[in-house]
């Protein structure tokens, strides 16, 4: 073209342009004017004509292009005169007509449309002939051919990019339709067919419509439009399920310790890079669009895809087949699906959900997904509940894929997940001794935790032999070697139809590989590094012994070393995991700390209204007052709220005497978990009633002393009337500390109360054998023959523990003693936060059994308290300072006046309250009447009620007791605890502030055995089976455990690391099962004559495999670790990012173990290494077939010893960085 | 500001503006002073003795900015040694019996002591590590009202090496304290009295220091260690005021003082300088922003994740819009 030239090079004045442009348009004109077809020409349009108009309008384009508005708000001439002249519109009209060209010319306008929507200095499209034509043009593209296909996306994504910058368009776009046609929104359903195309024209689409969709974001109208117009979400969706139905039904698990979908993994599988790349659309798209539209994919998502295709694929039963909808694709699957199918299907599709965990980043997306499998149900089971029963799967390999998902459900910090694996069996605190939730938000401050994990370590762990011959290493590192290739080929000839897997491990193995070949090359074999590494390991060690000389270690601990430094490894770990998982959970809703939420709070859902009557009831009134109660036995706090609510309780007791409806409202307070704790409080004429209701709603898990008791009260409301009235006579303040015994004063009888109670011979029994119970508590497993000796002893100890608080309390007064008073009530909050750490008192020391239950206590306390009031009214409040710091002189009288020493007072001394923190008396429990000495009022009254409340623990005490010896071996899990049944009462409401919109009876089934849940049973269940899983299993397992106790929350934390913790007899701790393995362990380890030496071997095998993990680090080896390194390891610790990789670069053997941070790791090369090595055969002995299956079993056992021994270390790891973890306040 | 917060742990907070008015301004004439710089890391709370890979928890930047103290807080300094002094003390014998663990449980021991006593915020109280040693403890104390009022007496809190086992930990003043049970020569306060036995998890170093710090506002004199305060107290109570008086202004005289011991950690007052201490005490007196996180910005796989209804265990129940 002539005019092209000067065009471009000489910028001509615009009035040439015009000139030019407008003379094309003649040009073009007249071949548009000629008759195209009529009924007597058959054709005019000639190649030419077609042609001359493509170039014309290609020249009239640029010449657009290149137009600037004259000024703002102005259009150029060019662009008028094409508006103007309609002349896109008389293009686009030609196009249709010129049949013969019809498609070229589509193309041409295609691309002239792209250039100009992409490069015009003007807005083009806000000009209806612009626009009309355009959309029209793309109306006809709607069925196109695949030669426009290229162009069309390219349009499309270039006008979706000019949305982005110009949202003012979107409106423009979404609202003009073409003279013709339906179609809203074009943009839209053209996009959508391209979606799910490979290659760049699929990823242009993608691109392009989430542009538009991101666009939209703002727009409510078109994201409805999107949302309920368009098929976007249901094409996302089912691409999703057609992804999925084209991936490998069944995976190669070849390789022993495979356990999940690594990215060298899946990046040989074409079909889930598809996938992935489809799901990560999803995500996008969810994470970009209109809420309506994320809310709409999100549906799909869960009901197009989850529920018709992973739950089938997750939940498929071993037996049946089913779910074959999608099995199309895959047409190798015909004869291997007959034997093993079904379950290595299963594998195959918990791997992929394991994926597909990882791989979504978008909380919306995941919500659904794991409300799915946490709460989804199929074919009329749990997910969740199948998914946890495979964690004890006879096959290795489901149970490997399955810990392997569970650890990405525990990774993900959602407290949804944890709520219903663990944390919702753990709130309502059955799993404890009542006593012990004071001792929830413990922390292991003095390391007893940690000792007690320790001190778990197998006596055949201890024992380090001597080094095995270099020979030995030599051969076995030879073998590896030579093992390693041959699998290598075998794995190359692998099936076609399924897909091999980690065989990208293998390329990383391959280098791993090089170094010991390079190595021995060099002529110095693997084991050489081991040695070589020692000055490295004592330098580590160095660092834990102090300032030992670093010479003390004797080359032959060099790997004994090595274990010990790993300790530190491990507190390092621990403080990155508990710090990023704290950081993380501060988004939760709840801190799940034994007060919020409160335990009553969630309990299985009650089973008819009048449970929820009666549940709503108990929450507004007697729940505080419970709640009150166990504050008394946590903090000696009391609360205003507290003395309000029980005066309003005395109160509705004594309506109750003469409105029906107060009776009522009274009955109902004693729902049968505060029964036997309210129930003199709140006698009335319907508590029969409220009795039977009880029993009923109860029937299956009320345990028969439970009932006796019961049974008691029916008898005994003559009593009760005799005690209401008494309570009537008590001043105010006094019922309020009344309120915590008075309820258990009925609860239990004994001799100590002839005179009011007629007491049952069983309930007498019941209440002697307790006593024996408790002494045999507080010399914690051991049998029963302690004497009361120790009960006055612990009880002793007891009344030195909670002094300290009393004494907090005096000292945490700031202001002086005049405006003392005046901040009680602040100080009292305070003290209530400063006391709670102070109650924890000497809870490390092992089973002291009054621990084990606030009541008692409480109760001297009580009595205690009621005379140190009455005694230091007049003292001023100086001097009651002065006794609380234990010096004062009338003090010490009075300590030595009293059976028990009374260093300290309280001075709660207010009207509103009522002495709370008292001195203990030190009398030996449940002998005879309580010594509270001094000016209590109703000492009988006082006395008595301490002896019943004693009876109480007694009685509960040898529940547990009994619950306890079945721990201790003798017994099944299936015993009926009537300790839970019996601490119910005094399991109240922690919290009353917090009063939960859906308040739960805490009848509910809490009142069966206690549990933690089925995912807990499963993993310890597991654990204790250590000896038996292979390694990988057991790095699995022990790693599922660790990730666990990385969560800061009080009730998980306890649960996992608070060795100190006693719990009901029917749950078990980690400390019993890790004991269980620990002997099952050493028993082995005598049984088996080389047992150490064995052991010896697998630990440096794993320190070898380590060091080849890991070149780098052995060349650093040789230099010493000094002070430089020291420095940086500080610096890293102390750096909020917390360079996990560095870190574990320097990881000796607990590298291996830890699984948390170096997953990736794990799987791979390492891994491999293990393997290769273990099929070594690392056992000396000849490997007969006869032998095989024991020799299987002591390999097991002895690794089982190895990662057991690094386990407790973690765990003691984790116990103490708990303890020294900072956590902002947020 | 991350220095100056990073080394001091603010252990205290003010309770009420006004009363701490006057205080506030005196403490702004004892800004530390920078000039002494430490070469090393800031960041360093390192327990030194043996194992020196542990540190105690760097105090968090946003401990002191989360609860702004009105007015300007104190700011202290290290003197700036920078080579830690590299004692080498007697290894402690673990009591816990856990070989070579010992020492390892004690180090965490007084970590943890050490968070608690950040958690508890004694009004006043400000504590530090020192450098060469996880037994040896720096502080201030600034008293804010009642007979000791603005006196700021700097301690030593010596920790026991079988801690907690063993006895009580020493709070020696330094320079010694016109007080009743301070002896006046060696500075000591008889801790002892307030606990008469230590008891491994029943007792604290924070109650120690809440102790020491309670002893300024309720005025022991049985069994004095300094029996001229303990009679003046009793008998002339305007001589004993004129005796405070003094012993406010000697420790005042004296804090601009080289620190007693050249610990690097050793509290170290210096004048204020606006243009090294403003920006720390914007810092300080600002409130922490509390992030808001949108739902939208959240990573599923890094951010914790929560869908529980707030107030109420139902999982998946919170509104996503």
């Amino acid at each position: 073209m002539p005019e092209e030239a000067p065009f471009r090079f000489t910028m001509p004045t615009i009035e040439a342009c015009y000139e030019v442009f407008r003379s094309h348009w003649m040009q073009v004109s007249i071949i548009l004017s000629k008759p195209i077809s009529s009924r007597f020409q058959k054709k005019k349009v000639t190649f030419d004509d077609a042609q001359a108009v493509i170039n014309y309008a290609a020249q009239m384009v640029y010449l657009i292009v290149e137009e600037s508005p004259p000024s703002e708000g102005m259009i150029g001439r060019m662009l008028e005169l094409m508006i103007n002249e309609n002349i896109m519109d008389k293009l686009q009209s030609w196009s249709l007509q010129v049949v013969e060209y019809s498609e070229d010319l589509k193309r041409e306008l295609l691309r002239m449309y792209e250039l100009l929507i992409a490069q015009a200095k003007q807005s083009v499209l806000m000009h209806n002939a612009m626009l009309n034509p355009l959309l029209r043009l793309l109306m006809e593209c709607h069925e196109c051919s695949e030669k426009l296909e290229d162009q069309l996306v390219l349009l499309l994504h270039q006008l979706c990019v000019s949305l982005s910058r110009d949202p003012m368009l979107l409106e423009f776009l979404f609202h003009a339709s073409p003279s013709q046609g339906p179609a809203k929104f074009l943009l839209f359903s053209l996009l959508i067919p391209f979606i799910h195309r490979e290659g760049k024209l699929g990823m242009q689409a993608r691109d392009a419509l989430l542009l538009c969709i991101s666009v939209s974001r703002e727009a409510a109208n078109i994201g409805q439009y999107i949302a309920e117009s368009t098929n976007l979400c249901p094409v996302l969706a089912g691409g999703l399920g057609g992804r999925y139905s084209l991936l490998p039904r069944k995976l190669d698990l070849s390789v022993d310790h495979w356990h999940c979908l690594t990215r060298e993994d899946w990046q040989r599988m074409p079909e889930m890079v598809m996938f992935l790349n489809t799901l990560e659309f999803c995500n996008a798209v969810v994470q970009v669009a209109h809420p309506l539209v994320g809310t709409q994919l999100v549906h799909f998502f869960h009901d197009g895809f989850l529920v018709p295709i992973i739950g089938p694929a997750l939940h498929q039963s071993m037996f049946s087949r089913r779910a074959k909808e999608f099995s199309v694709a895959s047409g190798n699957n015909g004869e291997s699906l007959e034997d093993e199918g079904p379950q290595d299907e299963i594998i195959a599709a918990t791997a992929y959900v394991d994926l597909f965990l990882r791989s979504i980043t978008e909380p919306k997306l995941m919500m659904v997904f794991l409300r799915y499998l946490c709460t989804g149900w199929h074919e009329g089971q749990p997910l969740l509940d199948s998914l946890i029963r495979r964690i004890n799967s006879k096959s290795g390999a489901l149970c490997r894929v399955t810990l392997s998902l569970f650890h990405t459900f525990i990774n993900l910090n959602c407290e949804d997940v944890m709520v219903e694996l663990v944390l919702k069996y753990l709130v309502p605190c059955n799993h404890i001794m009542v006593s012990q939730r004071k001792a929830i938000k413990d922390l292991d401050i003095s390391g007893k935790w940690a000792e007690k994990f320790l001190t778990l370590t197998p006596v055949c762990c201890m024992n380090y032999p001597p080094p095995p011959a270099v020979v030995d290493v030599d051969k076995e590192n030879n073998r590896t070697k030579t093992k390693t290739s041959g699998e290598a080929d075998v794995l190359a000839n692998g099936v076609l139809s399924s897909v091999k897997l980690t065989r990208e491990n293998r390329v990383v193995l391959s280098s791993a590989d090089i170094s010991p070949r390079r190595n021995g090359v060099k002529g110095s074999p693997t084991h050489g590094k081991v040695v070589s590494n020692g000055p490295v390991q004592n330098g580590a060690g160095d660092v834990m012994n102090g300032n030992i000389g670093t010479s003390s270690v004797t080359s032959d601990q060099h790997d004994i070393k090595d274990l010990k430094s790993s300790q530190v490894e491990y507190l390092i770990d621990a403080q990155i995991g508990i710090r990023a998982c704290s950081i993380a959970c501060r988004n939760w809703s709840l801190p799940y700390d034994g007060d919020s939420p409160p335990p009553v709070c969630l309990s299985p859902s009650p089973d008819s209204d009048d449970s929820m009557r009666v549940t709503s009831q108990l929450d507004t009134t007697s729940g505080q007052v419970t709640s009150s109660d166990s504050m008394t036995g946590m903090s000696s706090v009391l609360s205003e709220e507290f003395a309000t609510e029980n005066s309003d309780n005395l109160k509705g007791n004594e309506s109750s005497k003469r409105s029906p409806e107060g009776n009522k409202s009274s009955a109902e307070i004693s729902t049968p978990r505060t029964r036997s704790r309210t129930f003199d409080s709140s006698l009335s004429a319907t508590i029969q009633e409220v009795l039977d209701f009880q029993i009923g709603s109860t029937s299956d898990s009320v345990d028969t002393s439970d009932i006796d008791i019961l049974e008691l009260f029916k008898d005994d409301k003559a009593f009760l009337d005799r005690r209401q009235l008494q309570k009537q006579a008590l001043s105010a303040s006094k019922s309020n500390t009344n309120q915590n015994t008075k309820d258990l004063t009925s609860s239990v009888q004994q001799g100590a109360r002839p005179k009011e109670l007629k007491l049952t011979p069983s309930q007498h029994g019941t209440g002697k054998m307790s006593i024996s119970s408790d002494s045999a508590f507080s010399s914690g497993n051991s049998p029963l023959f302690e004497g009361f000796g120790s009960v006055s002893e612990t009880t002793q100890g007891d009344g030195d523990g909670s002094p300290v608080a009393q004494w907090l309390r005096a000292l945490g007064e700031d202001s002086g003693g005049a405006n003392f008073i005046d901040c009680l009530s602040n100080e009292m909050e305070k003290d209530r936060r400063l006391s709670r750490p102070e109650s924890v008192r000497d809870r490390d020391e092992p089973c002291v059994f009054w621990e084990f239950d606030s009541d008692l206590e409480t109760t001297p306390r009580l009595a205690g308290g009621t005379h140190r009031r009455i005694s230091s009214e007049q003292t001023s409040e100086a001097d009651r300072i002065l006794q609380a710091l234990g010096y004062a002189e009338k003090a010490s009288l009075q300590q030595e006046a009293n059976a028990k020493q009374m260093r300290f007072s309280f001075d709660v001394n207010s009207a509103t309250s009522t002495p709370r923190r008292i001195p203990v008396t030190p009398q030996p429990h449940g002998l005879s009447e309580s010594p509270v000495t001094g000016g209590i009022v109703d000492n009988d009254h006082f006395s008595d009620e301490v002896e019943t409340r004693r009876r109480h623990i007694s009685l509960s005490s040898s529940l547990d007791l009994s619950g306890f010896s079945e721990l201790n071996g003798t017994g099944s899990s299936g015993m009926a605890s009537p300790s839970a049944a019996m601490s119910g009462p005094s399991s109240p409401a922690m919290s009353t502030s917090l009063s939960p919109s859906k308040p739960i009876s805490p009848i509910g089934k809490t009142s069966g055995n206690p549990s933690v849940g089925p995912f807990i049973d499963a993993l310890f269940k597991k654990v204790e089976n250590m000896m038996q899983n292979n390694l990988y299993i057991n790095l699995l397992v022990t790693g599922l455990v660790t990730r666990l106790a990385y969560y800061p929350q009080p009730l998980l934390r306890s649960f996992l690391l608070n060795t100190s913790m006693v719990f009901q007899p029917s749950v078990r701790s980690l400390v019993q099962v890790l004991t269980i393995t620990r002997n099952s362990l050493d028993m082995h380890a005598l049984s088996v004559p080389d047992f150490p030496t064995n052991l010896y071997k697998a630990r440096q095998y794993l320190c070898t495999r380590e060091d080849e993990e890991d070149p780098a680090r052995s060349r650093s080896a040789t230099s010493v670790l000094d002070k430089e390194q020291d420095k940086e390891d500080v610096r890293q610790r102390s750096s909020s990012s917390a360079s996990t990789k560095s870190t574990s670069k320097r990881t000796i053997l607990g590298d291996l173990l830890r699984r948390g941070n170096r997953r990736k790791a794990v799987t791979a090369a390492e891994k491999q290494k293990l393997n290769t090595i273990r099929e070594s055969g690392m056992i000396g002995t000849g490997s007969t077939s006869a032998q095989y299956e024991f020799l299987r079993n002591n390999k097991n056992a002895v690794y089982c010893a190895v990662v057991f021994e690094e386990f407790l270390k973690e765990l003691a790891a984790l116990a103490q960085e708990h303890a020294v973890a900072y956590v902002e306040d947020s | 500001m991350t220095r100056l917060t990073n080394m001091t742990s603010e252990v205290g907070k003010d309770k009420g503006d006004d009363e701490n008015k006057g205080n506030t301004t005196q403490n702004n004439n004892h800004q530390p002073s920078p000039q002494q710089s430490p070469r090393r890391q800031p960041e360093q709370l390192i327990l030194r003795r043996s194992f020196r890979k542990k540190k105690l928890p760097p105090v968090p930047k946003q401990d002191a900015a989360s609860s702004p103290p009105p007015g300007s807080p104190p700011m202290f300094e290290r003197a700036g040694i920078s080579s830690p002094g590299e004692r080498t003390p007697s290894v402690a014998n673990s009591p816990n019996g856990v070989g070579a663990y010992g020492q390892l449980f004690l180090e965490y021991a007084l970590m943890a002591e050490y968070n608690q006593l950040q958690k508890q915020r004694l009004p006043g109280v400000y504590v530090i590590p020192s450098a060469a040693s996880p037994l040896h403890w720096f502080g201030v104390l600034f008293i804010r009202q009642g007979l000791y009022q603005e006196g700021v007496f700097k301690f030593d809190v010596h920790i026991p090496d079988n801690y907690p086992d063993g006895d009580c930990p020493r709070l020696v003043f330094h320079p010694p304290v016109f007080h009743p049970i301070v002896d006046f020569e060696t500075g000591e306060l008889d801790v002892q009295r307030a606990f008469k036995q230590w008891r491994r998890n029943v007792n604290h170093i924070w109650q120690v220091l809440l102790y020491a710090r309670r002893i300024f506002y309720k005025i022991d004199t049985k069994a004095p260690l300094n029996p001229e305060a303990a009679v003046l107290y009793e008998e002339d109570n305007v001589l004993f005021k004129a005796k405070v008086a003094d012993t406010i202004a000697t420790c005042k005289s004296q804090l601009y003082d080289s620190p007693h011991s050249d610990d690097p950690h050793a509290i170290r007052f210096s004048k204020w300088e606006e243009e090294k201490h403003s920006k720390a005490l914007k810092t300080i007196v600002t409130p922490k922003k509390s992030k808001e996180d949108s739902e939208g910005a959240k990573n599923a796989q890094t951010s914790g994740l929560s869908w529980v209804k707030p107030g109420t265990m139902e999982v998946f129940s919170k509104e996503t819009h």
